[in-house]
């Protein structure tokens, strides 16, 4: 037997981002399912119910104890992420407000928060001679964290007055009213007042054996939470102006020894500043004019280090979560879709990741995602160590670390863009459409239980195999990884695990 | 000396504008010869694109028995456009951009208007017949009588005299300078990314410099080497995409992922006296929070539009939503991306001032003139309604009273004061333009859409 109460869905938004945490009623899944079909039709594995229910247009709504959707990719994609968060049963098309579903917005950037419109307002076309079209409530999130808006900070997009205006709409509401949490510099509460831990945990209920998941807000607002130095750590602009990206918020989501990394569009160095050389490293004929981002990745890999410590030795304790290095994460998702100043080889060494995922596409702008120099930081035939960043007298890369990553997927791939190839070697990752990732209950209650190292952590992936219906026939998309036509799986599932 | 037309580096020019053989003037990239007329597009930068129109009186049959007659005044352009989203006439506002002010103009069911200056302008000014050269009133404080205009070079283009004003620089022929910025990006859009934080540079020049070159080409002087290690150091004008609005012009800079800065250049009033030129610098991001998704804008304006006047053809209609194609501001048309949408038609006449017999009224007499149309295409992929083609141009008929009826009326209305048309649409024609090669370049189509044959006409 095995479950899967956590699931991570990766939604293919093309060049944008949306990631969907969903905490699953398993038992309310198999009574759904038996509603449906009949109990001899319910699946012997549990965590089989989810694709099984899709697969068969089955009803999920009351399955989902909590869920979380981070960012919802740019506007054309809206209607797409809200079709899937109905299949999957975390919102009920029949009430306006959605009580059990929180949203963060990693940033305000069109290609994360444009779509995320759709999830409030719907368009009514037109009818007859005389009208015109206009916006209707849709739905409104139980509660909704962003980073503290500012005089300053604010893009001056219309996409983000637009959506700050339906946000503002919603957290006004006489009734069905959505809650709203500012998400300070850092990923604080509040303004820092010597706490000892004052970043936000979002907290989506307890999975297997009650084990709590719970989301930790690490950076936003240009600043990183570093728990050794009990500071919240700015990051430096590398111009004047203020960049978005920058100010990511960055999640670690966590249930027992499982953790996941969404970084938003936070970059690193891209080149041997952070642990990148040769092929993967922006080489000299890549040249950038003005800004580039600041370097985000090299702040917080020590802070992750100094929040996630290893489980000391003598510390292999039953009922407590186990990790053999700081700064672990199960699940890496790309940071800024895989470009080439993200995803430092640093980074990497840091997180130790077992499953990468990249977002990545060709709508509504194409930026040459993921790029080459990425893929080979992380593919193990390229990049077999990575180099570990300078510690005190440590000098950088002295320290080699093993690639850890046994399965790399991608959303979605260019194969030509306006009649031009895009060439870049995706190494052995899986092309997927959306991508689900699940850490399996079971193997997360036995590291719990455990008292030695050596515990194995599963990860089960699979895909939607969905990609985007392009309009221009001078561009494609490279295909997904072979659907199946009869199994529940659109692609997969594959597993993956490493020790603990 | 007729109009010819001769090569010079990588743009067309013509000799013959003048009594003085050895003056030039611009044409273009590629130019046609359309009857008496010489039409030269240049598209430098991605917009605006420069029209250049030359008539050569001489060549005219018409324009030659009445000039003996004695009875031209002098001879100018006048240009008329419509826009049209398959084939249906649009009004400027509802497609909104650049154009959107232009609606106290518009006329008939075909919804033409004159591409002159606003109202407003028009009406301080005193202007009779909106002669396209006349639009260099609103930069050129030199301009004061009509006889002004019967001079070359000036910004938009000169008015043609019979009479022998025994100077070299009289114009031998009628010309036009004229702007196509059809961008659905505003200058006020521009306006709002630009903050204290993301200013990069400010230029103090002389009068000199700023007579000598324009805003934009002493800041790439400023940003180039040397130093070796200026910010530009290196970077070619055809790796730059460029681009005006409004005021601004956009410089934007290669990359390796298409995330490159843009430069926004703009000049104001120094303090103490002169002028300054500033610099921006916005990222691709703001850059595409300004020009994403407003064709899809546009296009949902046009469907409220046909459903407010009761003309919407349901064949015309997007199908059931697409992954992707699935938003607030998902195109609400089934568009091929290679259909040129919406097209903005140009009716470019040239026309006589007369005097009656009686020797004190004028009549406005239609000698030739032509028409020719900007085609756009819409990308459903990134939301923009992009300017692809140029459809090229025929002589054609055109029937003035209305449009200029039109003209006169929003002059005249009580309304004329608040009605202005952005003076920067015309007032940049004469701005002198490098060939910034990484901007998009346009094509010619006939009538029929299909790209015509690269010939001596193309640079």
């Amino acid at each position: 037997m095995l479950s899967a109460t956590l699931e991570i869905h990766v939604l293919n938004v093309g060049q944008g981002d949306a990631v969907l945490v969903v905490n699953r009623d398993l038992d309310a899944a198999k009574n759904a399912i038996a509603a449906a079909k009949g109990a001899a039709k319910v699946p012997s594995n549990p965590i089989d119910y989810i694709p099984y229910a899709v697969k068969n247009g089955i009803r999920l709504t009351g399955t989902v104890r909590k869920a979380l959707l981070v960012d919802g990719g740019d506007d054309g994609y809206g209607g797409n992420v809200v079709d899937y968060l109905t299949t999957f049963g975390v919102i009920d098309e029949r009430r306006l407000l959605q009580p059990d579903l929180a949203l963060v917005v990693s940033h305000y950037h069109d290609d994360h928060i444009a779509g995320l419109r759709s999830v409030f307002k719907q368009r009514i076309d037109p009818k007859a001679p005389g009208q015109r079209a206009t916006l209707a409530d849709r739905f409104r999130p139980g509660i909704v964290y962003q980073s503290l808006p500012g005089r300053k900070t604010n893009p001056p997009s219309q996409r983000f007055a637009d959506f700050q205006r339906d946000l503002t709409a919603a957290v006004t509401a006489a009734v069905d009213r959505t809650e709203y949490v500012d998400v300070y510099p850092g990923g604080l509460t509040g303004v820092y007042r010597g706490e000892d831990d004052p970043t936000i945990k979002i907290g989506l209920g307890a999975g297997v054996n009650g084990y709590p998941i719970t989301v930790h807000v690490l950076a936003s607002g240009q600043a990183v939470w570093n728990a050794a130095a009990r500071q919240v750590v700015p990051i430096k602009s590398v111009g004047s102006a203020v960049d978005q990206n920058d100010r990511s918020i960055v999640l670690m989501l966590e249930y027992g020894s499982f953790r996941c990394l969404l970084g938003g569009d936070i970059a690193g160095n891209g080149g041997a500043g952070g642990g990148n050389f040769g092929g993967n490293a922006i080489g000299p004929g890549e040249k950038r004019y003005f800004s580039v981002h600041a370097d985000v990745e090299s702040v917080l890999g020590p802070a992750l280090e100094a929040y996630f410590p290893q489980t000391p030795d003598g510390e292999w304790l039953a009922g407590k979560p186990k990790f053999t290095a700081p700064g672990y994460a199960t699940v890496f998702k790309a940071n800024h879709h895989g470009s080439s100043s993200s995803v430092d080889v640093h980074l990497l060494a840091t997180l130790a990741p077992l499953v990468f995922v990249g977002s990545s596409g060709v709508k509504a702008r194409f930026h040459a995602h993921p790029t080459q120099q990425v893929m080979n930081r992380i593919d193990a035939t390229q990049t077999p160590q990575w180099g570990r960043r300078a510690s005190g007298p440590v000098k950088a890369d002295k320290v080699q670390e093993p690639n850890t990553i046994k399965g790399a997927y991608l959303t979605e791939v260019a194969a030509k863009v306006k009649g031009k190839s895009f060439t870049v070697d995706t190494r052995a990752a899986k092309i997927m459409g959306t991508t689900v990732v699940r850490p399996v209950d079971e193997t997360i209650a036995q590291i719990q239980q455990a008292t030695a190292k050596g515990q194995q952590l599963s990860v089960q992936v699979y895909g939607a195999g969905i990609l985007t219906a392009l309009a221009d026939p001078r561009s494609s998309l490279r295909p997904t990884a072979p659907v199946s036509a009869d199994g529940i799986y659109p692609i997969g599932p594959f597993t993956h695990f490493d020790l603990h | 000396m007729p109009l010819t037309v001769a090569r010079s580096g990588d743009q067309y020019v013509v000799t013959g504008v003048t009594r003085d053989d050895a003056v030039t003037s611009p044409l273009g990239r590629r130019y046609f010869p359309v009857g008496p007329h010489l039409i030269g597009f240049d598209d430098n930068f991605a917009e605006p694109v420069i029209v250049r129109a030359y008539y050569d009186p001489a060549k005219d049959p018409v324009a030659t028995r009445l000039i003996n007659g004695g009875t031209i005044e002098y001879i100018g352009y006048l240009q008329f456009i419509q826009l049209s989203f398959r084939g249906t006439p649009i009004p400027p506002a509802v497609y909104g951009g650049r154009l959107a002010d232009r609606q106290p103009y518009v006329y008939g069911d075909d919804l033409r208007f004159v591409d002159f200056m606003g109202p407003a302008d028009a009406h301080q000014r005193n202007v009779a017949t909106p002669f396209y050269p006349i639009n260099a009133l609103l930069v050129n404080g030199n301009l004061t009588d009509i006889s002004d205009f019967f001079y070359h070079p000036l910004e938009n283009g000169s008015l043609f005299s019979p009479r022998d004003l025994d100077d070299d620089k009289q114009s031998a022929a009628a010309s036009l300078f004229a702007e196509i910025a059809p961008g659905l990006v505003t200058p006020d859009a521009v306006a709002r990314c630009l903050t204290a934080e993301n200013q990069i540079l400010v230029l103090s020049p002389s009068p000199a410099d700023l007579a000598a070159s324009e805003p934009y080409q002493l800041v790439l002087a400023a940003l180039r080497p040397p130093p070796a290690n200026a910010p530009l150091a290196g970077l070619a004008n055809a790796d730059i995409a460029a681009q005006v609005i409004g005021e601004y012009v956009l410089l934007t800079l290669p990359d390796p992922e298409d995330f490159g800065d843009t430069l926004v250049i703009s000049t104001r009033p120094r303090p103490g006296g002169g002028t300054d030129v500033v610099v921006n610098l916005i990222t691709d991001y703001e850059l595409e929070g300004l020009a994403g998704d407003v064709g899809r804008e546009a296009l949902l304006r046009i469907r409220d539009y046909q459903a407010e006047v009761g003309d919407v053809d349901s064949e015309d209609l997007a199908d059931a939503p697409s992954y992707g194609r699935n938003g607030l501001l998902t195109a609400p048309f089934q568009l091929d991306p290679a259909e040129f949408a919406a097209e903005l038609r140009y009716w470019t006449m040239a026309v006589a001032v007369r005097t009656l017999r009686d020797k004190i009224a004028t009549s406005r007499y239609l000698l030739s003139g032509f028409t020719w149309s900007a085609l756009f295409e819409f990308d459903e992929d990134t939301g923009a309604m992009n300017f692809a083609a140029i459809k090229e141009p025929a002589m054609d008929s055109f029937y003035l009273h209305p449009g200029l009826r039109a003209f006169w009326t929003a002059r005249d209305s009580p309304q004329a004061a608040g009605q202005l048309i952005d003076t920067s649409n015309f007032t940049l024609a004469a701005m002198r333009r490098d060939n910034f090669a990484a901007g998009s370049k346009l094509r010619f189509v006939d009538a029929s859409g299909a790209d015509l044959a690269w010939g001596d006409n193309d640079a």
